[in-house]
């Protein structure tokens, strides 16, 4: 599953309609998904406030760790160095209250300029003099929450600038974030899909059905968690030498005593290392 | 389009080590890359999350400066030298091959490479401890490629020139240059000098092909081992490790007497044989990872911390190779471990 994180409704909205999501009730906070394009967004408001809380309350709702997090979002720019509406990929994230900095895994070849981000407690109306990055209001938070649940390689940050630090009012009307966000889509929906293939490219070497094969004979023979720790490794040796052929069959009779259940598991380890 | 940025798509470089040559050099050769500085190289090599074999397909560089320890106490996975000054150390943290075997990928987190720019510190660090030898009778070796392939790397940062430079002359001290590198022309304008050894590993292609992937063929290795040969340099063989395939026997035996054939062995320094070991928590954690490797997949016995294959088959399989080797290289010159 890809999620989508904004800030703003102004944000989302472009993107809701463009990637057909759908509002999705069960969690307590804007939640859109398309289940038939693996695709949800969530709003985590301004500033840092909901976003630690909402990640987790997603990833629990979710229930799978290979979510890809892309945070598509606005932020003020150096006059000097940026235009109103460039659209940044962001390499490194600092906070005007932290020491810590992230360093988003770049593996993706995208064709985005990129640009390091601070992100401030408060809007920067005065023109941002001291800050030769770009700034925002979540980066940081988020990027500390994502990498909390999923690999660096799944976090993604895409800004696209809407001021350059000034009191500019057009900040604050929908439309104009909308619009930023629209021109800026095909770009957006480009790297939503290439960034999906970085997620192909680690795939587990167990499949589904071996965690079950391994599940159903820990039930049937009752074996030790140290037992199952033992198990997966011989599987997995198993899947490397004989690739995408199904287990073997295991059918021993169900083990009397625990001689007989060490016996069946010496058993079930020989066949699965020939 | 690639789907991936092509490796050093982006240099992490630390705030004090902008200035120094290394760096210089390095930024020059990749005058594309996205440079971002950084206030310590552990931020990036370090962070949580990361993923080995995936950085390895698009590994990024970092330049920085090494602090203390500069020089480490030889390891125990390391054929013994005849001398107990054997020490290591660290010009580059990881290798731009990603051999299955290879205990790299259970040492770190991270599949980018890190290059200590502040070499001069490095080897002031050995004046110092060859100055101060545990036996002074025996010259100091340092291994400078334990943690890398130095030389595969020569042709984006002139380590290996630099550091036979330095030892050049310096009778107490001999460096070791371990590689599967077949870049021996980026250094082969150099004269040879006899306390800089050149290692080369090598390997039946069978198991190049299949375990080594990322490193040159074996008949490039062998055809830059000739080169240096025929140029006066003193080499070493490195049959480390051996890997104990289905028939390992006859696959080494014709391995090595197809070598010979074009190396002779009696112009080789000496060579070193070794079995697959591996501390026990890198073996493990590579393993977690996930790794499509059968190595990982035997059986061996743990000794010592370390994963090795169980003792009787070593012995034997060692036993077994030094033979056939005895047949080209005198019995003195072939150093085993354990």
């Amino acid at each position: 599953m890809q999620c989508l994180i904004t800030a703003l409704k102004a944000e989302s909205t472009p993107l809701i309609q463009q990637l057909k999501l759908e509002r999705d009730k069960k969690l307590d906070f804007p939640f859109f998904v398309n289940q038939e394009s693996s695709i949800s967004l969530i709003g985590v408001g301004v500033g840092k406030k909901h976003i630690k809380s909402r990640i987790m309350e997603y990833m629990n709702y979710i229930d799978d760790q290979n979510v890809q997090f892309i945070n598509i979002g606005i932020a003020g720019g150096k006059r000097s160095k940026t235009k109103i509406g460039d659209l940044y990929m962001i390499n490194q994230i600092c906070d005007e209250k932290l020491d810590k900095k992230y360093y988003p895994d770049i593996l993706l070849n995208h064709t985005f300029n990129e640009c390091a981000i601070t992100t401030v407690e408060n809007p920067i109306l005065s023109g941002g003099e001291k800050y030769d990055t770009l700034v925002d209001m979540e980066s940081h938070e988020l990027f500390s929450s994502c990498s909390k649940f999923v690999p660096l390689q799944n976090i993604a940050i895409l800004k696209i600038i809407s001021d350059h630090m000034n009191n500019n009012e057009s900040v604050f009307k929908e439309n104009f974030v909308s619009k930023l966000i629209n021109d800026k889509m095909d770009m957006i929906l480009h790297f939503i899909d290439q960034f999906k293939s970085i997620h192909k490219m680690v795939t587990p070497l167990l499949f589904k059905n071996d965690e079950n094969w391994i599940d159903d004979i820990i039930k049937k023979y009752l074996f030790t968690s140290y037992q199952r720790d033992q198990l997966v490794k011989y599987i997995k040796g198993y899947r490397i030498r004989n690739n995408e052929d199904q287990l073997p069959k295991i059918e021993f009779e169900i083990p009397k005593t625990k001689v007989d259940q060490k016996k069946i598991f010496h058993l079930i380890r020989e066949t699965l290392k020939a | 389009m690639k789907l991936l940025k092509p490796n050093f798509s982006h240099i992490y470089i630390e705030r004090g080590a902008v200035g120094y040559p290394l760096s210089k050099i390095a930024r020059s050769k990749f005058m594309g890359s996205t440079v971002i500085e950084i206030d310590h190289y552990k931020d990036v090599f370090n962070r949580r999350g990361q993923d080995f074999q995936l950085q390895k397909r698009s590994m990024k560089l970092i330049l920085a400066k090494k602090t203390e320890p500069l020089l480490y106490e030889g390891s125990s996975m390391i054929q013994d030298y005849n001398t107990p000054n054997v020490y290591y150390n660290t010009p580059i943290l990881n290798c731009l091959y990603n051999c299955d075997y290879c205990f790299l990928q259970g040492m770190y987190d991270s599949g980018n490479l890190v290059v200590f720019v502040n070499e001069n510190e490095m080897m002031s660090a050995i004046d110092k401890k060859v100055s101060n030898p545990i036996d002074p009778s025996k010259p100091t070796v340092i291994s400078i490629s334990y943690n890398t392939d130095l030389l595969a790397m020569e042709n984006i940062l002139p380590l290996s020139r630099r550091w036979i430079n330095y030892v050049k002359g310096k009778k107490d001290t001999v460096i070791e240059i371990r590689t599967k590198s077949a870049l021996y022309d980026a250094i082969s304008d150099i004269d040879p000098t006899d306390n800089v050894i050149l290692s080369w590993t090598l390997s039946p292609e069978s198991i190049c092909s299949k375990y080594e992937a990322a490193a040159p063929p074996l008949k490039r290795r062998v055809n830059a081992v000739k080169k240096a040969i025929t140029n006066g340099w003193k080499v070493r063989l490195c049959f480390d490790p051996i890997i104990l395939v289905d028939g390992w026997f006859d696959t080494y035996s014709k391995f090595f007497n197809e070598l010979f054939v074009e190396i002779d062995g009696h112009l080789i320094r000496d060579v070193t044989l070794g079995v697959f070991r591996m501390n026990k928590d890198y073996f493990n954690k590579i393993r977690k990872r996930d790794t499509r490797s059968d190595i990982y997949f035997s059986e061996y016995s743990t000794e010592e911390g370390s994963m090795i294959v169980d003792r009787h088959q070593r012995e034997l399989a060692m036993r077994e190779i030094k033979n056939i080797l005895t047949k080209f290289i005198p019995e003195n010159k072939i150093l085993v471990w354990k």
